[in-house]
């Protein structure tokens, strides 16, 4: 699917610290050490979000605020940072784009421990809205006082690119002045408890998991940070590991084949190895950038950032897979005029 | 064939050409259809988890025990199996499923909404990891997920599109109909099933018992005197095609999809804003898609969930927007029948809606001897046989401001 339309402005919220600049300066990712749900099991370290910066208790004076979870607040501090750097009009109608990994676990899963506790008398009824998905959505336009439609996207890794495809459709149409696309996640004790059970903290393994947000600025026209034709493959499912290169194949099948795929560096053994073969990489990005964590949707989303601020200031093709733990793969492909992002 | 319908703008014609249901009132479309004429509740006291202490202790809950062989049912969470079942259906109707539940269309996109997806399986892994128990936690964790709905559902009809979720609480339903349609109606995909479901658990009941959204008495969508909602569990999907496919299938087209709005409400995160003005945008919006006046509008199927600042809000909404018509056109909501389900009520109520155009008649509101009197006549309208006008149109709000309207036209 083909879509034109400028990014006007990119935000972030990672382990690596605030903003995009956190992104592109080699930070190392923030690891802390956090609980699981098994009361005698040892503590294991995520990639974390600072949560004594001060811009949290800055948010947190929003009564609407005062309640929320830490995600909500990383896409919100994410949002607002791309709308500064798009510099959009303060009436500007904005719509809200965003994929979800696990959504409001922390308030979720607190919610529900109260109800295990005591019944309905461990039911906190302040927390029980906070638990939707798309809640995050409505405090972040609703703390940055703009208006307009909102809709959440979950799933693995591929829900940026279902994200992407309804932030452009909405463009399209009209029925709005700019769409935001975000991704946003948290960590959380039961969180924790999966990836120690999937086995991510074996000391062989290189993955563990993270937090954090990311936001992009879509326009029609304007001043644009990169403009040009983007190109979406929201996504196919394979089944063994086996299958999962047919099905990049066949995604990638969707794109110029000029188009080089962006890796990074060579990838660990598995599908994104697989995939990394098929197709020439581009190595001329400045590359390796710190690993900051798995995130779902935000992790892609972080890579995409960094692709779009080292791009070339001249045209420039590049395709970025998608690789889902869901067994699903997707790409966002992206065929550029100009790229002049600032740090 | 020829289809006459004009495109929109750039936006081509939506055509809706199968039906799946499965709900409390009933196992399909002309069950759900004639339980909801009835005018007869279908709420039993909820004993699958523990409720002790909530003031409602019932629910409009599926007996969906006979729906699927035993493996199956053990393997998948229940918004999974009500999901497969409406589904099915709707291939069914659609003339796509093959035999040995296949679909004809392997590359079929298929679009789920749902609230808490398999809630009773993070439930469990909550619980027993906090136990110290090691065993199943990855495979709780997966059926947990609200994606596991596309892609068991893929798995089972050897489906390879995109699977995708969306979740904008009790909006989800219509919001995913609705961009569907628009990503069709874009020229960029030709065919889409979708739908939502949704199953009850511990913490949605207990979530909106403390909330003191439940009815301790009877719920009444658009009473005075109205108390609160009866939670239901259910599912539904469509399959919508562009003018090409359906001409090239030669199927018969049930509706036309040719409206969509969508608004986010600001003014609180569980509370509508008094007016019903996110409702009102959401609702023009969709209108003016559609190229539909409002005095065209024969039938709005509501939200309508009982709550008192729902339904006052949801009132205000089309006065502003229907203004003097409001009186003729016919005004119901059916969740005193099928029960609130939540991210599966924008599915539930678009396909029940599309069953009402295709008879020409509303599905009828409750009586009531105490209605909220701007609304009385517009409820009374809904229990007459003949609609009067071409469009029907399908309302839906939630949590976080989402709001979303459906029109749908005769085929």
């Amino acid at each position: 699917m083909q879509f034109n339309f400028n990014i006007a402005g990119i935000g972030a919220v990672s382990p690596a610290g605030l903003g995009l600049g956190s992104l592109l300066d080699g930070s190392v990712p923030r690891r802390q050490n956090w609980p699981v749900l098994a009361p005698s099991a040892p503590t294991v370290a995520a990639g974390c979000v600072d949560p004594t910066l001060p811009c949290w208790a800055r948010w947190r004076q929003i009564p609407r605020l005062r309640r929320v979870g830490s995600q909500t607040l990383f896409l919100l501090e994410a949002v607002d940072e791309a709308i500064r750097r798009a510099n959009l009009p303060a009436d500007a109608t904005i719509g809200l784009s965003v994929a979800f990994g696990n959504g409001v676990l922390t308030l979720t899963r607190k919610f529900y421990e109260g109800v295990v506790r005591a019944g309905i008398d461990g039911a906190n009824p302040a927390w029980f809205p906070e638990t939707v998905f798309n809640a995050p959505l409505n405090h972040t336009l609703g703390a940055l006082g703009r208006t307009g439609p909102s809709s959440a996207w979950v799933g693995d890794a591929t829900a940026l690119a279902q994200a992407w495809v309804n932030a452009a459709l909405w463009l399209e149409q009209g029925n709005v002045d700019a769409v935001v696309v975000a991704a946003a996640e948290e960590v959380d004790e039961a969180m924790m408890e999966v990836s120690l059970r999937a086995g991510w903290f074996r000391p062989t393994s290189k993955v563990f998991p993270a937090e954090g947000a990311v936001a992009f600025v879509l326009t029609r026209d304007g001043p644009a940070q990169t403009q040009g034709n983007f190109h979406i493959h929201s996504g196919l499912p394979w089944r063994r590991l086996t299958d999962a290169p047919a099905a990049l194949a066949e995604v990638l099948a969707d794109f110029d084949p000029a188009w080089p795929m962006y890796a990074g560096p060579m990838p660990p053994p598995g599908p994104a190895r697989e995939a990394w073969k098929q197709r020439p990489a581009r190595s001329d990005w400045p590359a390796p950038w710190p690993y900051l964590g798995e995130a779902h949707s935000v992790a892609a989303g972080w890579t995409l950032a960094r692709i779009l601020a080292n791009a070339p200031k001249e045209k420039f093709a590049v395709v970025l897979p998608l690789w889902g733990a869901g067994h699903q793969v997707a790409a966002l492909g992206w065929e550029s005029l100009q790229s002049c992002v600032t740090r | 064939m020829a289809l006459t319908h004009p495109t929109r703008g750039n936006l081509r014609p939506v055509y809706v050409t199968g039906l799946g249901l499965i709900s409390a009132a009933g196992a399909d479309v002309g069950a759900a259809w004639a339980q909801i004429a009835s005018g007869q509740p279908v709420v039993k006291p909820v004993a699958r988890f523990d409720i002790r202490g909530c003031e409602c202790q019932v629910a409009a809950q599926v007996n969906d025990n006979d729906l699927l062989p035993a493996p199956l049912r053990a393997r998948w969470p229940r918004f999974v199996r009500l999901g497969h079942t409406a589904l099915d259906a709707a291939l069914i109707q659609a003339e796509l499923r093959g035999g040995e539940n296949r679909c004809l269309d392997p590359t079929l996109p298929l679009w789920c909404s749902t609230t808490g997806g398999g809630t009773e399986y993070g439930e469990t892994c909550v619980v027993n990891a906090r136990a110290g128990q090691r065993s199943g936690i990855i495979a709780s964790s997966m059926r947990y997920q609200a994606r596991y709905l596309p892609h068991a559902l893929q798995e089972t009809y050897g489906l390879r599109g995109a699977a995708v979720t969306l979740s904008n609480a009790c909006a989800s339903g219509a919001d995913l109909i609705g961009t569907a349609a628009n990503l069709v109606a874009s020229g960029r995909v030709e065919r889409i099933a979708a739908g939502g479901a949704e199953s009850l658990s511990t913490l949605l009941f207990h979530g909106f018992s403390c909330l003191r959204a439940l009815s301790p008495t009877t719920c009444r969508p658009f009473s005075v005197s109205r108390d609160g909602l009866w939670l239901g569990e259910g599912a539904a999907f469509v399959i919508l095609e562009s003018e090409a496919e359906v001409i090239r299938r030669k199927v018969t087209p049930l509706a036309q999809l040719a409206g969509y709005g969508q608004a986010t409400d600001l003014h609180h995160i569980a509370h509508p804003h008094p007016e019903g003005i996110a409702l009102k945008q959401a609702l023009e919006q969709a209108l003016a898609q559609a190229g539909v006046a409002p005095e065209e509008v024969a039938y709005v199927n509501t939200h309508g969930t009982a709550t008192p600042a729902n339904d006052e809000a949801e009132g205000k909404a089309y006065e502003r927007v229907f203004g003097g018509h409001l009186p003729r056109i016919a005004l119901s909501s059916i969740k005193n029948i099928t029960g609130h389900t939540l991210g599966a009520a924008g599915a539930i109520e678009a396909v029940l809606t599309i069953e009402a155009l295709r008879r020409a008649a509303p599905l009828p509101a409750a009586l009531l001897p105490d209605p909220i009197p701007n609304l009385a006549a517009s409820l009374a309208r809904s229990r007459e046989v003949r609609a009067h006008g071409r469009a029907f149109v399908s309302t839906n709000s939630g949590f976080g401001g989402a709001n979303a309207a459906l029109v749908f036209l005769p085929a």
